[in-house]
């Protein structure tokens, strides 16, 4: 390549970081944007699971290394609490307007581009039949990292917690709510969650209600048998509703169908938590009509078979926007977007 | 302490998997010379004539010397010896299949068939005639069976089970207890083969009875029986994975394959030592989707670290003083990153860090007993320096 090139990533989470780093290891000059104040995106919100300081493999630190070397990077412009108003097609690249907190007037013209917008958790109001927000014993896996992040092994520790529960797939594998997929992350934190719990509370009894565990990840399975042999109950069945209980004042209660062991059972608990999976981000509709972008029937970045370039070119697809990601996962789909762009860029430098 | 060592754009490929195509074709699109190099027969899917792609099959690797921007690999071909050179190795041997009979524990028979068993009778030519028994019968698909089935075979065999319905025109009953959908389009194929009249039956403990030609399943909610049996392969790491760790100066984790699972440590993509990298199923368990985006991150990783053309140390690494060193090869056995060795300084035989392979993790100054090595590189702040 004779010239730099530019490339612009749209959005500070951990796939747009891993992004931008690879290219900019490779001679580019990027422009990172972001919608926040700061950058990390959803990875600031995931809390460290080790057990008795043996990790869990959960990923969430692997955000702060990123972040330190971003700060490093001498090709590297931040851009904090910046939205993209207009996209225009110039030559072969793409003039950006950009809407910055203090420099208005802002316009980018870059080479290519890659979106790294991320995904939101699904609202758990949306199945207002588990009570999210009306019972107080009713929270979301989402809540129990930022708690346990924020305030450690404290966060539950008045609670005296005796019966807990992980409910799956909220707004995961759910055509009502319109996410007929599997948001792949819910599973595996939920059990790092439980373990975690049953550790820290050993008298309290955690149970996993699931429609089916997803084992596959080198990394995963043996948390799994773990958690298995640790004592951590798992019920194949999933509640309708959650109530109040009348038996015990001042916890929830549901009735569930145990499919395996072929009936009905009801039970009470202090504390449930609801794995609410990912959607795409609720401005991704916004974001797609700027670049021109289709989205998939859930909302989702549409891309050509390798999963990263789109029908426009130039405009590279990063991380969970594209579809759900696990952290590592993340970053692996973020490099190969990098290198889908740099050909492209390669290529058409030459 | 700032020395940069130019480097050549030049990166062996071991392994003869599909993964190592794809990287080899990546490299050589970002202008790499590339030795794609195999202990086994042929290569899978080789670009044609690519003036910069050299090809070696039966060929293994018994000896790496160098580090990063200098690798030299002995290889034995066909009885004879080769060397070759490189600035950075990327792995990626695959993993191997099995029928794991001890965990079925049931032996297979003529109705009693592995999931690419039938698939080689589902794309024989109809002339053959080998499959015709199974048409329009009963199929009995068992995933998870004592264990859990990898996400790669299970996905393998509900494509497999589409394709007995559409083309045989059997039933087909799947049998599971965790079905895997952890890729994004898997829960629609579900969708389809419940659409197609898949039947999906959930078990935890059944109870598999052989009588005559037919084969029944009991679960929770009854019995099924079927003329077919349909049981998915497992993977194992390849037999030689040990070996070549070994070659490579890696470890290898509790099940096997490539590296501990230390997300932390080797970070997705890396390996403990630099300018190593690993791709696809020899370290990884995941559909075809996440073993090409690993494939192509390796290469990537590859070109991050080649690309700009000249390495240099970091910031912080260990230094040895040769002349305090009583050549105990602690520091040798300790290092993770394989950066250590035993060298000649001239007068003395003593180890010796290879800077460019140091990370600065200090391990091999904490276990020197003599207290010889030290990590270096630390700039000392103009304000802490008294006049």
């Amino acid at each position: 390549m004779q010239k730099q090139p530019k490339v612009a990533v749209i959005g500070g989470g951990i796939a747009g970081l891993t992004a931008a780093l690879n290219l900019v290891q490779r001679g580019a000059q990027i422009a990172l944007l972001e919608r926040e104040s700061i950058l990390g995106g959803n990875a600031l919100t995931v809390c460290c699971k080790a057990l008795e300081g043996k990790c869990q493999l959960c990923g969430g630190c692997l955000l702060a290394d990123r972040l330190a070397a971003i700060k490093e990077a001498r090709d590297i412009a931040v851009f904090t609490n910046t939205t993209v108003t207009r996209v225009k097609r110039v030559g072969g690249g793409f003039v950006l307007d950009l809407a910055v907190a203090w420099a208005p007037d802002t316009t980018l013209a870059v080479d290519a581009v890659i979106l790294a917008t991320g995904f939101d958790h699904v609202d758990a109001h949306t199945k207002g039949p588990y009570g999210y927000g009306i019972l107080p014993n009713v929270t979301t896996g989402e809540e129990v990292e930022k708690r346990l992040r924020q305030n450690g092994r404290s966060a539950y520790e008045s609670l005296g917690l005796r019966k807990v529960a992980f409910i799956q797939c909220v707004g995961s594998r759910d055509e009502h709510v319109g996410r007929g997929y599997c948001s792949q992350v819910c599973c595996r934190y939920a059990v790092r969650l439980a373990r975690l719990f049953k550790s820290w509370y050993p008298e309290a009894e955690v149970t996993i209600f699931k429609m089916d565990i997803q084992t596959s990840g080198r990394d995963f399975d043996p948390t799994w048998q773990a958690a298995h042999k640790e004592g951590i109950r798992f019920v194949a069945g999933l509640p309708a509703v959650i109530r109040r209980s009348t038996e015990a004042p001042g916890r929830a209660a549901f009735i569930y169908d145990d499919i395996l062991a072929g009936k009905l059972a009801q039970e009470d608990f202090d504390l449930i938590i609801l794995s609410v999976g990912m959607q795409p981000r609720r401005d991704a509709d916004r974001v797609a009509d700027l670049f021109g972008l289709n989205r998939d029937p859930y909302g989702f970045f549409a891309t050509n078979d390798d999963e990263t370039s789109t029908l426009i070119p130039g405009v590279f697809v990063a991380g969970s926007c594209q579809a759900p990601r696990s952290i590592a996962e993340s970053i692996a789909h973020a490099q190969k977007a990098a290198e889908a762009c740099y050909v492209y860029l390669q290529e058409r430098g030459s | 302490m700032s020395q940069r060592i130019n480097v050549d754009k030049r990166v062996m490929v071991l392994g003869g998997a599909p993964e190592a195509g794809l990287v080899t074709q990546e490299l050589l699109k970002l202008g790499y010379f590339v030795h794609w190099i195999t202990p086994d027969e042929a290569l899978p899917n080789v670009p044609e004539d690519h003036p910069r792609l050299t090809c070696y099959e039966n060929c293994a690797l018994i000896r790496l010397d160098g580090h990063v921007g200098g690798f030299i690999g002995r290889f034995r071909r066909n009885g004879t010896e080769l060397s070759l050179h490189a600035s950075a190795l990327v792995v990626a041997t695959g993993n191997e299949r099995y029928y794991p009979i001890e965990r079925y524990g049931l032996a297979l028979s003529s109705n009693v068939l592995t999931v690419p068993q039938v698939r080689k009778q589902l794309e024989a030519p109809r002339s053959t005639g080998a499959a015709l028994p199974h048409r329009n019968r009963r199929a009995l698909l068992l995933l998870d069976l004592n264990g859990e089935t990898a996400k790669e075979i299970s996905a393998e065999a509900m494509r497999l089970a589409i394709d007995l319905r559409a083309q045989w025109h059997c039933e087909v009953y799947v049998f599971y207890q965790n079905l895997k959908v952890d890729t994004y389009n898997l829960e629609r194929l579900t969708r389809t083969m419940r659409e197609k009249g898949i039947v999906f039956c959930r078990y935890s403990d059944p109870q598999i009875t052989f009588s005559d030609e037919r084969i029944s399943v009991s679960y929770i909610e009854g019995t099924v029986s079927g003329e077919l049996l349909i049981l998915p392969e497992a993977v194992r790491p390849r037999t030689d994975t040990q070996e070549l760790a070994k070659v490579l100066r890696v470890r290898v984790g509790e099940d096997g394959f490539f590296q501990d699972i230390n997300i932390h440590e080797y970070r997705p993509g890396l390996s403990a030592r630099k300018g190593i990298f690993f791709a696809g199923r020899c370290h990884m368990d995941g559909d075809w989707a996440d073993i090409q985006t690993d494939a192509l991150q390796a290469a990537a990783n590859v070109d991050a670290l080649l690309g700009p053309g000249f390495l240099e140390p970091e910031p912080i690494i260990a230094h040895v003083d040769s002349t305090k060193c009583v050549r105990c090869y602690t520091c040798v056995r300790t290092c993770p990153h394989a950066a250590v060795e035993m060298a000649d300084y001239d007068e003395v035989i003593a180890a010796r860090v290879v800077d460019l392979a140091c990370r600065g993790c200090g391990a091999c100054v904490a276990n020197c007993p003599v207290r010889a090595i030290e990590l270096i590189g630390q700039a000392m702040p103009a304000w802490v320096q008294s006049p």
